[in-house]
């Protein structure tokens, strides 16, 4: 596991992006949603259509 | 997050989603967001996809997506303007209207322009426990807007207050006492008009502004006569601006041909002000 997981940073490192940044004026990529808070339930930002979208990568650290 | 709290309550309502994604569990998101207090939605994501997809590498990052699905901007969620989310949300609706069949009669007042008493249904119904769970979440999404909608309108009021604009100030707090009654955000609009009328110039403006406030929501449904005759009370309280405002309003009517309109005169209506026949001067 621990040996994974150094592959994959030194991986991601030397590789620089492994996967491409979303830029302004590109498509939005869909994500699939299974757990959620403060909303009615959705199961994917698709089913979102008609709405303008924020979204925000965080973490509660 | 109170930054995000704020975008929520402001823009909920006119269709602007937000959805803070995180690679956490539930289980460690869930007691973060009531410590925090946070209201906008919350997705967990411990497989971590999404930020892939997004090809995230650093956090916060946000990205405002567009009603047709195109990046409209990226960067830092504190950077991001009001500009930039008006501009998103040119032809956004929200998601998750309409509501439930549980909750027909919430939406009822609310296409009649009743926000005050679509609120005190919102809250009996959830006091009340009957609610599925659907209901339920829906029922504290409306109720987030509503209260976010009557919000803005006080805050405005509040602002116009202090650039001692006291008739627009009054004239917004009427208009939100009357959307927003039978709700607590009626009765703050209430009781700022109070505090407002204890000086007794401004009492006069707050008069007026009642009479204006009442005029206008008459104007809108096209009760001209009406509106002007409460235009022409106002008009009497002198040495006001409401005086002055009023007396503008009236020559308007006057000008657009408005006075005598009937609604239910074919002749009136297909003319778009009032007909030959019973037009005032």
């Amino acid at each position: 596991m621990y040996e994974r997981f150094a592959a994959t940073t030194l991986a991601l490192a030397l590789a620089a992006p492994a996967f491409p940044q979303v830029k302004v004026g590109m498509d939005a990529p869909t994500i699939a949603v299974d757990a959620q808070l403060n909303c009615p339930p959705f199961t994917s930002t698709a089913d979102l259509k008609g709405a303008a979208l924020l979204l925000e990568f965080w973490a509660t650290w | 997050m109170p930054h995000l709290n704020e975008l929520h309550e402001k823009f909920g309502g006119k269709g602007l989603v937000i959805v803070g994604v995180t690679s956490e569990s539930l289980q460690l998101m869930q007691p973060w967001a009531e410590a925090k207090g946070a209201k906008y939605p919350l997705v967990s994501d411990p497989s971590a996809k999404s930020s892939e997809a997004y090809g995230v590498n650093g956090i916060p990052a946000a990205f405002l997506i567009d009603p047709q699905g195109k990046v409209v901007w990226a960067g830092h969620p504190a950077t991001l303007t009001q500009e930039s989310i008006d501009k998103a949300l040119v032809g956004a609706v929200s998601p998750f209207g309409p509501l439930t069949a549980q909750l027909a009669p919430v939406q009822e007042l609310i296409d009649k322009h009743l926000p005050g008493k679509a609120l005190a249904l919102l809250q009996t119904l959830v006091k009340g426990g009957t609610l599925d769970e659907r209901s339920q979440q829906l029922a504290a999404f409306t109720t987030t807007s509503l209260n976010g909608e009557a919000g803005r309108m006080l805050a405005h009021a509040r602002e116009l207050f202090e650039g001692k604009d006291v008739l627009a100030a009054a004239i917004l707090l009427h208009e939100a006492a009357a959307r927003y009654d039978g709700s607590e955000r009626g009765k703050d609009a209430q009781q700022k008009l109070k505090e407002i009328a204890k000086d007794r110039d401004c009492k006069r403006e707050v008069d007026g502004a009642a009479l204006i406030a009442k005029a206008r929501q008459c104007e809108s449904d096209k009760l001209y006569d009406e509106a002007y005759a409460l235009y022409k009370k106002a008009s009497g309280i002198s040495h006001t601006k409401a005086k002055d405002e009023a007396d503008r309003a009236m020559g308007q009517i006057e000008a657009q041909g408005m006075r005598g309109f009937k609604a239910d005169c074919t002749d009136c209506t297909a003319d778009g002000r009032a007909c030959k026949r019973h037009r005032k001067r």
